[in-house]
């Protein structure tokens, strides 16, 4: 298969091959790759810095933009749909072509295509005297099976180099970039509790071990008619009115499922608000509940973008309670005087001011004299 | 001959004398060993104080309040500060003083049969106090007993407010009597070096730890937060 010419360095080509490398040179590359292996093994973690000359960066992912350390992460959904990923390649050396390997085990001296456990070659990119590089590639270059659930970041080499031998010296014409890839979906949240109230109606729930990024609350008031189960009460517990648990056709929703994932669950139930990965608590306000009685559930999210499956579904319910005031009001059998009672300042408490009155008019005397 | 055999025991004695002399002087020059008054005071202006304890009202008998802040000892946190008017040395001081302070108490709202749920329900009181202030400290200066009596009398505005769910319910205030008795451990009487040099560095002439019972007595058309409570603190004259 040959290579279309191209007048921009832009690549979108199909991937080119260089020939095989056979018999003792893959050999004594393998060697030379578990040697730097070794080495990396014994200084106790592979090499992180790039030392070449090339400085790959990473520039986008399709649809997607970096954390706040700067990161973007390959998730699940990436894969599935194939993301483009842009890597721009500033003040590359003048040479005739780019080799594209991934894996921990490249070595930046030689080419290795056979030894796939811990280097494979991607691609050849021709230079064209340009020295400003944009590559494009797809996920599925990157990764081979979106479902495997792993985490790794594996290393994008770029080698430039003038010929296809194997042992060319390429010096320090090379650069490397990790590309984080996360397919691995959280563990839906635990422990998800809702209560009753009038004003905030509090849910909570906890995330055990996971790194998770930040969590979507859905909540559906069942106005949409999903479903003819009776609506579930909210259950009074020992530890203050919460309630765990419900079935799916409880609270009147047919349309939050337990262990629900991705495009199972309608958008349009979830709430617009995304917490952070420290919030494990939130309170609906009744305009969120939309109703007397509202299913909730909660889905945690990673920093790929990885959501888990939806969490048990559970009943919140708005009701009229009782806080201080109304309590002391009730049992006073007349409202509480707001505002200040001035008026109410008679002779008797008069009578106690006039020993301040005098303490400060004394203090205003002797300060003056002094 | 007879003048000299009475010289040599009086050039002894001379000589023990001197090194007696000499030892005593060195150990006066030590730091450590303060003379029980001082030479210098700086003067006394301002007393200080940092106060703690509970504060629950009693709400003259509506349960309300025990109901739903019965789990929260709703400590009483405040600062008093007199402006001392008058000072009879060693003996009392007549100050005019101002208290503010802060509690909030949490609790759960409850629903149509009492249960509590998990909305949120608060009260917030912030008690201000103008106060005339005698404080005696005879017995610690003049009698060494390291205890000082004080009483103090005067007027409070407690600001209060209440919410349920986030939702601002109701504020107000409550007006009324207020008073105290204090008693207080001079701490001068520990370490009476360290009360030189915080007097002479920092300017507090005085420290003591005390104990103090107060009350607070709104007039009736105040919600009822008044109580006779205790409290606990750190004061300085400065």
């Amino acid at each position: 298969m040959t290579q279309p010419k191209s007048s921009s360095l832009i690549v979108r080509s199909p991937i080119v091959r260089t020939p095989n490398v056979r018999g003792p040179v893959r050999y004594a590359l393998a060697a030379c790759a578990l040697a730097l292996s070794a080495t990396a093994l014994a200084q106790g973690e592979t090499p992180t810095e790039n030392t070449g000359s090339i400085i790959p960066d990473l520039d986008s992912i399709e649809g997607k933009d970096t954390d706040t350390l700067g990161l973007i992460y390959l998730g699940i959904a990436d894969c599935e749909r194939n993301a483009e990923i842009v890597i721009n390649l500033p003040s590359v050396p003048d040479k005739q072509s780019l080799d594209i390997y991934k894996g921990e085990g490249c070595n930046a001296t030689t080419r290795d295509t056979e030894d796939e456990s811990n280097c494979t070659f991607i691609e050849n990119v021709e230079l064209n005297s340009t020295r400003d590089v944009k590559i494009m590639l797809n996920t599925s270059q990157l990764v081979s099976n979106c479902g495997d659930g792993t985490s790794s970041a594996p290393k994008l080499w770029f080698i430039a180099v003038d010929s296809s031998a194997v042992n060319e010296d390429v010096g320090t014409d090379y650069g490397f970039i990790p590309i984080n890839i996360d397919t691995s979906a959280p563990d839906a949240p635990t422990r998800v509790s809702a209560g009753s109230g009038e004003n905030t109606i509090p849910v909570s729930w906890s995330i055990g071990d996971e790194e998770v990024d930040h969590f979507y609350i859905y909540v559906d008031s069942g106005t949409g008619g999903a479903s003819d189960a009776s609506i579930a009460s909210d259950s009074s517990a020992d530890d203050g009115g919460s309630s765990t648990g419900g079935s799916s056709s409880s609270c009147g929703s047919g349309r939050l499922v337990e262990g629900a994932i991705g495009d199972d669950l309608p958008s349009t139930l979830r709430l617009s608000a995304s917490l952070g990965a420290t919030e494990t608590d939130y309170d609906l306000n009744p305009d969120q509940v939309g109703g007397e009685t509202a299913a909730v559930a909660v889905v945690a999210v990673d920093r790929a973008g990885n959501q888990s499956p939806l969490s048990e579904v559970v009943c919140v319910t708005i009701v009229p309670t009782d806080g201080f005031l109304d309590l002391y009001e009730m049992e006073a059998g007349h409202p509480i005087e707001q505002g200040c009672p001035c008026s109410a300042i008679g002779p008797a408490q008069a009578q106690a001011a006039w020993p301040i009155v005098l303490a400060l008019g004394w203090v205003a005397r002797r300060r003056r004299r002094s | 001959m007879k003048t000299l055999c009475l010289r040599a025991p009086a050039l002894l004695a001379c000589a023990a004398l001197a090194c007696l002399w000499s030892t005593s002087a060195l150990a006066q020059s030590d730091d450590d060993l303060v003379p029980a008054t001082r030479n210098f005071n700086s003067p006394e202006r301002l007393i200080l104080e940092l106060r703690v304890g509970p504060y629950q009202p009693d709400m003259d008998g509506n349960a309300a309040f025990d109901q739903l802040f019965a789990e929260d000892d709703g400590l009483l946190l405040a600062l008093e500060l007199d402006v001392i008017a008058f000072r009879l040395d060693d003996i009392l001081y007549a100050s005019a003083a101002a208290q503010l302070g802060w509690a909030k108490y949490k609790g759960h709202a409850l629903d149509m049969v009492g249960v509590p749920t998990r909305e949120e329900s608060s009260l917030e009181i912030v008690p201000l106090s103008a106060l005339a202030v005698l404080r005696l400290d005879a017995f610690a200066r003049q009698l060494g007993i390291p205890f000082i009596v004080t009483g103090k009398v005067g007027y409070t505005w407690m600001s209060w407010s209440t919410e349920t769910g986030g939702a601002d319910n109701a504020a107000g205030w409550s007006l009324g009597l207020a008073y105290a008795a204090q008693l207080a451990l001079d701490l001068d009487s520990l370490d009476q070096g360290a009360a030189r040099i915080m007097d002479e560095e920092w300017g507090i002439n005085h420290s003591f730890l005390f104990l103090e019972v107060h009350g607070f007595a709104p007039n009736d058309d105040s919600l009822p937060l008044g109580a006779m409570t205790w409290a606990m603190g750190l004061g300085f004259v400065m």
